[in-house]
């Protein structure tokens, strides 16, 4: 059906209902291959983020689709795609959403114990692996709380990993980091994608981040430019 | 299931002084339902037993429900005849041939009798006169079927009454009533007109005031005398091994011979049927509580649920769904609910063993210088059951405002 896309979108329209309505994204094609670190860039309010939330169906489109995996996620249920993030899709935010109460290696195993594939012990090996693999050794028993906001992001990109997602969709992941951290960031994407051949999709502000991805797509007033 | 449990435990941990004050207003609603509920049914329990213990079963009674039929409509019974004024014969009081029935009654197993004649009477000492309800028994069989001679604090108890020619047992307040003492004689006074001197062989006090300043016991013969009534006896008490088929065997009397025969329970109606409603009352006043501590719970969860927003928003996005996160509230809220009422449990016993411990002194009440409690099984798992499913069901409402929380509207607004 599709030439080996990992993900893609088809004239995809987000239009806001209401008295005005509201256009987010405005009849974008778009996809992305296996192993691919793509950046979006575009001004503030452009609809990047609206339309990362349309590629990991957590929104639905107004008309258009998106494919992933070959999957048309329009045939699909509310609990078929909700089945769908939680086994393919990773979402790492500007804000790193980690939960409070619970600790980073609680944080991590999440998603696994949702899904429930491995069994628990595996599970927290995993998690510490992915600790370990972004270099937050010795952490797992910590708070959220009392890690900096680098270490707290690469949390949230190790819990966005724990199911060994396909893909990877990062909304401003290093916003409200400092260069070196974000730098950091983006190298594991980079070898996320190299080793792993994971997709990754990355809003990003940083044109410097940006021109370090395999491949950037410009978004204005909801449009692909 | 165990993920949500993990998380809800979370949630609630991350707030020990909220929780605690939502469990512990469970608690206390529980805890004051069990320690009211044990009050009530140890009081309910000892009057129960009081009655069954003092009362007959069943008493056979010189009466018939419905008035006899006259020749009349026996006749004609469906004829268009009606007669007024009719006067029916006189007829003697009392219960026919009844030593025959005493006789039947007593090859009944599990049954013993005490007839009597009531008569009512005068008694007069020194110038005072007291209206006195006079049972004339027959000794042996009554001390088989009633508890008289327990309450007898004088020597021989019933016996006594063998010992004097006229014979008279008394209640305390009676006596005192009257201003009578151990062998004094008083005078006895019939409404056909019989005088009888009567010696008082003995006392009593039951402790049921009406008794103990209303009624004296002499033998049958000589009641029979006193009250001008030869040979007739005009009521039989029965007690039962078991008291609970006293309904049963007070119908079958009465389809067998016609008497009235009332159980136990038909003649204290009025007191059950006021258990019935103070028992009520209880349970209003207890749901009242448990809709206060429900309340608690309500504000608990929608304090989570609101503050949580964020986290629910990610665990949608990570792949948790509505239901899971309905689950984990819903789950909050019957922790609360169950940990408040495992503590309801514990101040319930608590408060009961308190309660059981206070002493009045008041001597005009009753025998009881304290509270009887008695609380069985159904008291703690009825408020426990009642808290916890209260508990989720006020945790139900900000638990499914949760589930149907869109995530991306949140993280739209978080971002
Ligand atoms: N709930 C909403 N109601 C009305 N307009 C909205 C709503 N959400 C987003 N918008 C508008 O939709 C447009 C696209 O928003 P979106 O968040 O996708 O932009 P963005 O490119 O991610 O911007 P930023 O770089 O600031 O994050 C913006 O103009 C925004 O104001
Ligand atoms: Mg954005």
């Amino acid at each position: 059906m599709t030439t080996g896309a990992a993900i893609e979108a088809r004239k995809l329209a987000r239009i806001l209902p209401g008295l005005i309505p509201v256009t987010l994204v405005d009849g974008i094609d778009f996809m992305a291959k296996p192993g691919e670190l793509v950046a979006i860039t575009g001004a503030s309010g452009s609809g990047k983020s609206s339309l990362l939330y349309l590629l990991g169906l957590l929104d639905e489109p107004t008309s258009g689709s998106v494919i992933i995996d070959g999957i048309d996620s329009a045939s699909l249920t509310d609990a078929q795609r909700t089945h769908l993030r939680l086994e393919r899709l990773g979402f790492v935010f500007q804000f790193h959403f980690l939960l409070p109460e619970f600790s980073v290696l609680d944080n991590v195993c999440m998603p696994m114990k949702k899904l429930n594939a491995l069994p628990e012990q595996a599970q927290a090996e995993r998690g510490r692996m992915l600790l370990k693999d972004l270099g937050l050794e010795g952490s797992e028993k910590k708070l959220p709380e009392q890690l900096s906001g680098g270490e707290r992001q690469r949390v949230a990109v190790a819990r966005a990993l724990a199911n060994a997602p396909s893909i990877l969709l990062a909304d401003e992941p290093t916003g409200n980091l400092d260069s070196k951290n974000s730098h950091a960031v983006f190298d594991i994407f980079r070898r996320l994608t190299r080793q792993d051949g994971k997709t990754i999709i990355a809003v990003t502000h940083d044109q410097e981040l940006a021109s370090a991805c395999d491949r950037q797509v410009h978004l204005a007033d909801g449009q692909v430019v | 299931m165990k993920l949500l449990l993990h998380i809800a435990l979370g949630h609630l941990l991350a707030r020990k002084r909220q929780t605690l004050v939502s469990m512990m207003g469970v608690a206390m609603g529980v805890g004051f339902t069990i320690a009211m509920s044990s009050l009530m049914e140890g009081s309910q329990r000892d009057f129960i037993s009081r009655i069954v213990d003092n009362m007959p079963h069943v008493t056979l009674k010189d009466e018939f429900r419905a008035n006899p039929a006259q020749p009349v409509d026996l006749v004609y019974p469906k004829g268009a005849v009606a007669l007024k004024g009719v006067k029916p014969k006189d007829e003697i009081r009392g219960i026919k041939a009844p030593w025959n029935k005493i006789a039947a009654l007593e090859t009944m197993p599990g049954v013993r009798v005490a007839p009597s004649l009531h008569a009512q009477i005068f008694l007069s000492f020194s110038g005072k006169d007291v209206a006195v309800n006079l049972l004339g028994i027959d000794i042996e069989r009554e001390r088989r079927a009633s508890r008289i001679e327990e309450d007898i604090s004088t020597a021989g108890g019933l016996t006594a009454l063998e010992s004097a020619a006229n014979g008279i047992i008394i209640g305390k307040g009676l006596a005192s009533k009257l201003g009578v003492q151990m062998n004094d004689t008083l005078t006895a006074a019939s409404a056909s007109g019989v005088v009888m001197k009567m010696k008082v062989v003995g006392l009593f006090h039951t402790g049921i005031i009406s008794t103990d300043n209303g009624q004296a016991f002499a033998l049958i013969k000589k009641a029979q005398i006193l009250a001008d009534r030869p040979n007739v006896i005009n009521q039989m008490r029965i007690k039962l091994t078991d008291p609970m088929q006293a309904i049963e065997i007070a119908a079958k009397l009465e389809q067998r011979w016609g008497y009235r025969s009332e159980s136990w329970q038909e003649s204290n109606e009025g007191l059950l049927g006021a258990f019935v409603i103070r028992n009520t009352v209880m349970y209003i006043t207890v749901s009242a509580i448990l809709i206060v501590a429900s309340f608690g719970i309500f504000n608990v969860v929608s304090t989570v649920v609101f503050e949580k927003t964020r986290d629910i928003a990610i665990l949608r996005s990570m792949g948790f769904e509505p239901a899971d996160i309905r689950g984990i509230f819903l789950l909050e809220g019957f922790l609360v609910g169950l940990l408040g009422a495992l503590l309801g449990w514990a101040l319930g016993f608590g408060l009961s063993q308190i309660l059981g411990m206070v002493r009045f002194n008041i001597k005009m009440m009753t025998e009881v210088q304290g509270f009887i409690l008695h609380s069985t099984w159904i008291h703690y798992t009825m408020s426990g059951g009642v808290a916890a499913l209260s508990a989720t069901l006020a945790a139900w409402l900000p638990a499914n405002k949760a589930s149907r929380l869109k995530p991306v509207e949140i993280i739209r607004g978080a971002a």
